[in-house]
């Protein structure tokens, strides 16, 4: 059962307060939401929660380890955050057992699965560098998924995807939350975002300014 | 177990896939040897020096840079060449990758970590590695090179050469014969800790900054003969063994490279467990 | 059209911190320098005083006491060395900057391949040959307030560094003044025309930073040339290198009016060359 507890978070970068007194507390299981229109501080907000960012103000805890003091890093998270990046002369299958390798927690097999599901072909020997921006997208959320971590951060996941990408995301979050993973959704799309979130936290210039459950 | 996982990707994608810190080194020594052996056939056509030269002079004459500088009306200030590029391409072609790796990609292999500490002394021994790398492709660029134009494969050195080809007054140095591995590896060990230097400053300051503050620390230290610039002890001429006056200690050298290596891993390690990483760095 | 991009270019330029920053480093520097040369003129005040019989007053004055008129105080020797730097960092690194974002699409589409390209080599020349200048200029009109602007005699030559075969030493001994103008002038075209190394570097490499420091490793690499070139103690050469013919008094062999040209023509040619015809041929993704 993993919790994520975030407890009067504020965040200021050279003077501009990016985040102000969020408070938030998230479960397993379930799927959070996270609206707001651009330079709310969603990105900057699930940064903080990835390890990425550290706070000015107040504490993020996973599972009672507080970041920054008790732990760097989560012990079990995928991401993507704002646009995916891999190494460009790798294919996406290398560049995945390449990051799959540090944690050796899937098989080769795996990965390749993972790859069929988000809609890539495994057997595609063509470099990242020459993938279009939907295939990056898929292979950003393959990577963020593939060792089936405890948290899940998607920052703006349906970006540069087709209809039928857009449901495959869909699908994939609800499969995740059956799992029991916590995931973090950001979306502009509030239709998407009130068909996949169990809780949505809407933000306006750095603050929470309304928490609705659905 | 994780650290050194890390490790291993940092010195395949850092060293031994960037192609530029392969490459160079060989140009360089090439390029530096060839003007070497152009020097040393020129001075032994002219009686200039009596022996061929070896392997221990295209040693110091890589890491020879210059003695000591007094200004004056008359005396300009030439700043040693060879030295200069030796020194310096080594932090241009290692600045590039740590800052690299913390956006895209690096974000994923970082979280991976567990721990800021562990992807930090990666790229510290990384950036040791890189150095020692660099070094060591040069010299043995210039071993290969020494064995193809059947110089001499010692560590003897020939004093006529250097006085010629440093232009220094015969009452300025010893009658050195041996270059010590000591001396030689001095400056290499000088290197490493600027470059690391160097590393930290990037996470305090943009990336062209802190190269150009290695480029003062080197062009103040070879302006400056004092035992504080850490350039001066990259510089063989300023050894005390080397040169007749003012000579820098080779083994406070040491002492103040590993200092300043330690201090320089230290600070970043702090710096960089609060540092925030933010994708348009 | 390219009025209006020309304008918005230069305004990017001249507009940026790091233009700043570089100005501030340089002014530094120079500062540095001026320290030092204070120092010496106080020390040669004394002795002026001490000997009344031959003061030597033209032996030391603004034009070999300012950061330009001297070859070995600390700031001088760091100026000349890391100008390829200051002029590269105000906006050498903005087009790779513009390509990496996206910027230069937008860019492209609005006012076309040519205007571009024209205006962004145009700014790109100012921010860095004005980078390049104003510390120069800052310099002397620092060290003007204090130093006695006093005609040069070529007696004291060796003091002044302008020998008889220097560039430009007829001038420098009647007309000084006008020899810093037209110093100040080469050194403008170099620090703009070396920033556009930085601008064509961006054309091949995509890290802002390496496109900032390559010049200044192209400027050492061709200064290394010199060691194949001068090889006889015997003859007079004409200095080569940028890092030491663009100081304004002479460090090992005179410059010549030839030289200067045809660098300055050959650096033209190439970096306009590579930017407006083979950058333009090539399609922006």
């Amino acid at each position: 059962m993993t919790q994520v507890k975030i407890e009067n978070v504020t965040k200021r970068i050279r003077g501009n307060t990016v985040l102000e007194s969020i408070t938030m507390e998230m479960h397993s299981g379930k799927v959070y939401g996270l609206q707001g229109v651009n330079g709310s501080g969603k990105t900057m907000l699930m940064r903080i929660i990835v390890g990425l960012i550290r706070t000015t103000k107040g504490s993020v805890s996973i599972d009672g380890k507080e970041l920054g003091k008790d732990v760097d890093f989560p012990e079990s998270i995928g991401f993507l955050l704002e646009n995916p990046a891999f190494l460009g002369r790798y294919s996406g299958l290398e560049n995945l057992k390449l990051l799959a390798g540090i944690k050796n927690k899937i098989s080769a097999e795996q990965i390749q699965e993972v790859l069929e599901i988000v809609g890539l072909d495994a057997q595609d020997k063509k470099k990242y560098r020459k993938y279009s921006l939907g295939m990056k997208q898929r292979l950003g959320i393959a990577a963020a998924i593939m060792e089936e971590p405890d948290i899940i951060i998607l920052d703006e996941p349906t970006n540069a995807l087709d209809e039928k990408g857009v449901a495959l995301v869909k699908k994939l979050i609800l499969q995740q939350k059956k799992r029991g993973a916590l995931i973090i959704v950001s979306c502009h799309d509030i239709d998407i975002l009130q068909e996949i979130s169990d809780e949505i936290f809407k933000l306006e210039a750095g603050k929470v300014t309304e928490h609705f459950f659905l | 177990m994780k650290f050194i996982k890390f490790l291993k990707f940092d010195i395949r994608q850092g060293i031994f896939y960037n192609l530029c810190l392969i490459i160079s080194p060989i140009l360089i020594a090439t390029v530096i040897f060839i003007d070497f052996i152009f020097k040393a056939n020129r001075y032994k056509a002219f009686d200039i020096i009596n022996q061929f030269v070896s392997f221990g002079d295209y040693l110091f004459y890589l890491y020879g840079g210059m003695t000591e500088y007094i200004p004056d009306y008359g005396e300009v200030f030439m700043f040693p060449v060879v030295w200069s590029v030796v020194f310096l391409i080594a932090p241009f072609i290692l600045l590039n990758y740590p800052i690299k790796d913390m956006v895209g990609n690096g974000q994923h292999i970082l979280i991976r970590s567990t721990k800021r500490t562990y992807w930090w002394l990666s790229k510290c021994f990384w950036n040791m590695a890189g150095t020692l790398f660099y070094h060591f492709m040069i010299q043995m660029t210039g071993l290969a090179l020494c064995l193809i134009f059947q110089a001499e494969v010692t560590n003897i050195i020939h004093v006529d050469f250097v006085k010629a080809a440093f232009r220094v007054r015969p009452e300025e140095i010893r009658d050195v014969s041996v270059l010590l591995t000591s001396a030689v590896l001095l400056p290499v060990c000088v290197s490493v800790s600027v470059n690391m230097l160097q590393m930290t400053l990037s996470l305090f300051i943009k990336p062209i900054y802190s190269f150009f503050s290695v480029l003062l620390v080197f062009i103040i230290s070879a302006y400056l003969l004092s035992p504080v610039g850490i350039g001066n002890y990259a510089m063989l001429l300023r050894h005390d063994k080397v040169l007749l006056y003012n000579g820098v200690s080779v083994v406070y050298g040491y002492a103040i490279s590993i200092i300043l290596l330690l201090l320089s891993m230290l600070a970043g390690s702090i710096r960089f467990h609060y540092y925030d990483i933010l994708e348009n760095i | 059209m390219l009025l209006n991009t020309v304008r918005l270019e230069v305004s990017k330029a001249l507009k940026n911190r790091s233009f700043y920053t570089s100005l501030l480093l340089g002014c530094m520097i120079a500062f540095l320098a001026f320290i030092t040369d204070l120092g010496i003129y106080r020390n040669n005040l004394y002795i002026l005083q001490a000997d009344a019989m031959n003061p030597m007053y033209a032996s030391s004055s603004l034009f070999n006491l300012w950061i330009g008129g001297e070859p070995f105080s600390l700031g001088s020797t760091i100026y000349f060395f890391v100008f390829p730097l200051l002029v590269t960092i105000p906006y050498g690194w903005s087009y790779c900057e513009e390509k990496n974002s996206g910027y230069t699409r937008l860019m492209l589409v609005q006012c076309g391949k040519r205007n571009y390209f024209l205006s962004k080599y145009i700014a790109v020349f100012l921010s860095g040959a004005l980078a390049m200048v104003i510390p120069l200029l800052c310099s002397f009109l620092v060290s003007a307030l204090f130093f006695p602007a006093v005609l040069p005699s070529p007696i004291y030559c060796t003091t002044n560094g302008i020998f008889y075969d220097s560039l430009m030493s007829a001038l420098y001994y009647t007309a000084p003044l006008l020899y810093v103008c037209i110093y100040l002038c080469i050194d403008f075209i170099f620090g703009g025309l070396i920033a556009c190394i930085s601008y064509v570097c961006s054309c091949f490499v995509k890290y802002r930073v390496v496109t900032v420091i390559l010049p200044l490793f192209l400027l050492l690499g061709f200064h290394y040339v010199r060691q194949f070139v001068y090889v006889s103690p015997m003859i007079r050469y004409k200095e080569i290198s940028p890092l030491f013919f663009l100081r304004p008094v002479q460090v090992v062999y005179s410059a010549s009016w030839t030289v200067i040209m045809i660098e300055i023509i050959v650096l033209f040619l190439v970096t306009a060359f590579l930017i407006f015809l083979w950058e333009r041929r090539h399609e922006v993704y």
